[in-house]
């Protein structure tokens, strides 16, 4: 099993929240399990089967802080002492 | 129906006589530069002589709208402050939010030319477009709070809109602000240069209704660009938190500048962000015509900072006194804020000269003799609360702060330029380029000098749609040429950058907008052209003052030094490949020099022969 952080800070359906989660997971799971895992954990978070895109959609994903095209994101594996941060992107600074 | 005809008029007051013209601007000039800080290039470019101490009488200082500001439309707030930098000797454009632009409009003045200099203390009074200099030596020394109050009662006009310097801007600070309500035009030293001219303060006060050629279309316009932002998701969450939002990001992409730029993830925050500004929250706050409302009015909580109260402190401001002075108290923040609002000086260079001072102190390159007592060492928020005082009134180590870091750099020595982090002068703001490529180009080239905010791309810095990696190189050039030249546009027609970049409006809508106003049709693409219009002619006007490629550069510390740790680790900017591609995307010759050709077709052919030929 690798332990992984996931730090989301985003919209759970309209509301904004920030949460903080120590994960236990499967070798090879990818950064797409995560966000299925962490939206099933969290029922107001918008995926295919309620209104409004999935988080992935919706949603930027870095993994120890890098980003990637999303496809190629989706489907990497996660690893031991993993940081994934899920966070809905705004500008202005 | 059609309303009146669309006219702007400046007031061109010259300090020396006590005399002030009304002159109408030539609408060619208007559909070419469109007002604020395009209108105010053209203005510096034509009337100020090459060479202008930024501090002689010659220099002129202007305060510009814009034809959208007052008219109603959304976000349409920030008048521009402009003249030629006492800190950096470049262009300067300093823009403010608040309500002091459109007071300006509503008092009959659509921008103001400042020449000369007072022959005392004075400030200036606009009203429904006359306007009169009175006696400020009661003013002299106030603190910009006090100032305010002080004029509104003086007047009789509680809600006259008043622009002013304090202590720091009299005193010669060389990156003093404009302070109007608690908004600032902050950067560069526009303060200072007020200050030079004996003037204190600009008050405006009247009820004009704005004019727009074409009000009906132009109110559903208005209206439906109101109800889209309604349900912008991105605009929504931006405005509940304000530009706070992004410290946690930018921190976790490992491009947040910590301890004057020595790495780029700050340990403290956990103790400095969004969440713990809101714990402080007194109440938000707004702009003109806002539906956002981003502003938060904070007050520090605990311990000797306890009870004050700041509107804001905004990202760079939290990142300028925490991260960079290596502080993770929150409270210390919203006070050192507090304190360069009511002195009148800008937060970024301010936090960043004191993170300069630190290191020097840290390597044994300032000491007890210089420090007078105080033990400024990285994450003693004591001292550097203590230092943003001695800079505003310019008392020992402080005084030679107030020059700026590059000029205190200087006066350090020893190795002291390669970790003053500032270009062609200006203190660099809240992200490090060895994490976002684009911004390096930004730095380097922004016409004021390091400066982040007159091309922000913020598909890099904060992960905004669609995907950009920050750390590739390819496509960069283009990426930073778009997004200034989107710049010059909406600061030219005074709006606020962040409904744009959080979809609230879009390029079109200002168009239209504009169209209405104006009473004459402006396309998209006509507006991206002023766009790049107006950064060839503040290119040209750096070139003429001896600007060359050598001076779009970046501190030592970021090209040599890799990124200690975080998502950048390793990384350092490759700055000459990405200025070639960015040079050769803007069609400049090796020299940073528009061509002759581009100049041409931007309407810029004549500027172009004033300048290009004498280039060395």
């Amino acid at each position: 099993m690798a332990k992984v952080t996931v730090r989301f800070l985003g919209l759970l359906g309209k509301r904004d929240a920030e949460l903080l989660e120590e994960l236990e997971l499967p070798p090879g799971t990818t950064v797409r399990g995560v966000l299925e895992g962490f939206a099933s954990r969290h029922a107001s978070c918008a995926m295919e089967d309620t209104e409004g895109p999935p988080i992935w959609e919706s949603h930027v994903v870095m993994v120890n802080g890098m980003s990637l095209e999303r496809e190629k994101q989706l489907t990497t594996p996660v690893a031991e002492g993993d940081n994934v941060t899920i966070f809905f992107p705004v500008s202005g600074g | 129906m059609a309303g009146p005809a669309f006219t702007f008029s400046i007031l061109r007051v010259d300090l020396t006589r006590g005399t002030t013209q009304r002159e109408g601007v030539d609408p060619a000039l208007m559909r070419s530069f469109l007002g604020g800080r395009g209108l105010g290039a053209k203005i510096l470019f034509d009337e100020l002589k090459p060479g202008t101490d930024p501090f002689s009488q010659d220099n002129k200082l202007l305060l510009l709208t814009s034809p959208l500001m007052g008219t109603g439309a959304p976000w349409c707030v920030k008048y521009t402050a402009m003249t030629r930098s006492p800190l950096t000797g470049t262009i300067l454009m300093s823009l403010a939010g608040g309500f002091f632009g459109p007071g300006l409009r509503f008092a009959g003045c659509d921008g103001l030319i400042l020449e000369g200099r007072a022959k005392e203390p004075a400030y200036l009074w606009v009203r429904d477009g006359k306007a009169e200099l009175r006696a400020a030596s009661h003013l002299w020394g106030q603190e910009t709070q006090a100032c305010q109050k002080a004029i509104r009662r003086e007047l009789a006009e509680p809600r006259a809109q008043i622009a002013c310097i304090g202590p720091a801007g009299e005193k010669g600070v060389l990156f003093a602000s404009i302070i109007s309500g608690t908004r600032a035009a902050g950067r560069g030293g526009a303060g200072a240069v007020m200050g030079s001219k004996n003037l204190k303060a600009i008050a405006a006060s009247g009820s004009r209704k704005v004019p727009t050629a074409e009000p009906e279309a132009f109110k559903k316009i208005n209206l439906a660009i109101r109800k889209r932002a309604r349900n912008a998701e991105r605009l929504k969450l931006f405005g509940k938190y304000g530009t706070p939002k992004n410290l946690v990001v930018v921190n976790e992409r490992g491009l947040f500048p910590t301890r004057n730029f020595r790495g780029g993830v700050f340990d403290g925050i956990d103790r400095v962000n969004a969440m713990e500004q809101q714990l402080r929250l007194v109440r938000k706050v707004t702009c003109h015509a806002c539906p956002v409302a981003c502003g938060n009015l904070t007050a520090a909580a605990e311990g000797q900072y306890q009870g004050i109260v700041t509107e804001g402190p905004e990202y760079e401001t939290f990142w300028a006194f925490g991260a960079q002075c290596g502080n993770s108290d929150m409270d210390a923040i919203i006070a050192a804020d507090r304190l360069c609002d009511e002195l009148g000086m800008d937060t970024i260079s301010t936090g960043s000269a004191i993170a300069f001072a630190m290191e020097c102190v840290e390597k044994g390159l300032l000491g007890a003799r210089e420090l007078e007592g105080l033990d400024l060492r990285f994450g003693n928020h004591q001292a550097m609360v203590e230092m943003v005082r001695r800079i505003g009134h310019r008392q020992g180590l402080g005084d030679l702060l107030a020059q700026g870091t590059r000029r205190a750099a200087e006066r350090v020595g020893r190795g002291a330029m390669a970790f003053a982090m500032q270009v062609k002068g200006l203190e660099l703001s809240a992200y490090d380029p060895r994490g976002a490529k684009a911004m390096g180009i930004e730095f380097a080239t922004s016409p004021r000098g390091g400066c982040h905010e007159r091309g922000l791309v913020s598909r890099e810095t904060f992960g905004a749609p669609p995907f950009m990696d920050p750390l590739a190189m390819e496509g960069k050039g283009a990426a930073a040429k778009e997004v200034q030249d989107e710049t010059a546009v909406l600061d030219a027609l005074g709006i606020c950058v962040f409904p744009p970049h959080n979809g609230g409006m879009d390029m079109g809508d200002a168009a239209a907008l504009l169209s209405c106003v104006m009473g004459e049709p402006f396309t998209e693409d006509e507006l991206w052209l002023a766009g790049e219009r107006i950064w060839n002619l503040e290119r040209l006007f750096n070139l003429r003052e001896g600007f060359r490629r050598e001076d779009d550069a970046l501190p030592a510390r970021l090209l040599s030094e890799p990124m200690p740790g975080g998502a950048a680790k390793g990384q350092v900017v490759e700055l000459e490949q990405l200025l070639a591609d960015y040079y050769k995307v803007r069609q400049w010759d090796e020299r940073g020099a528009p061509t002759q050709e581009k100049l041409d077709a931007l309407g810029l052919a004549e500027e172009g022969r004033a300048v290009l030929p004498w280039l060395r």
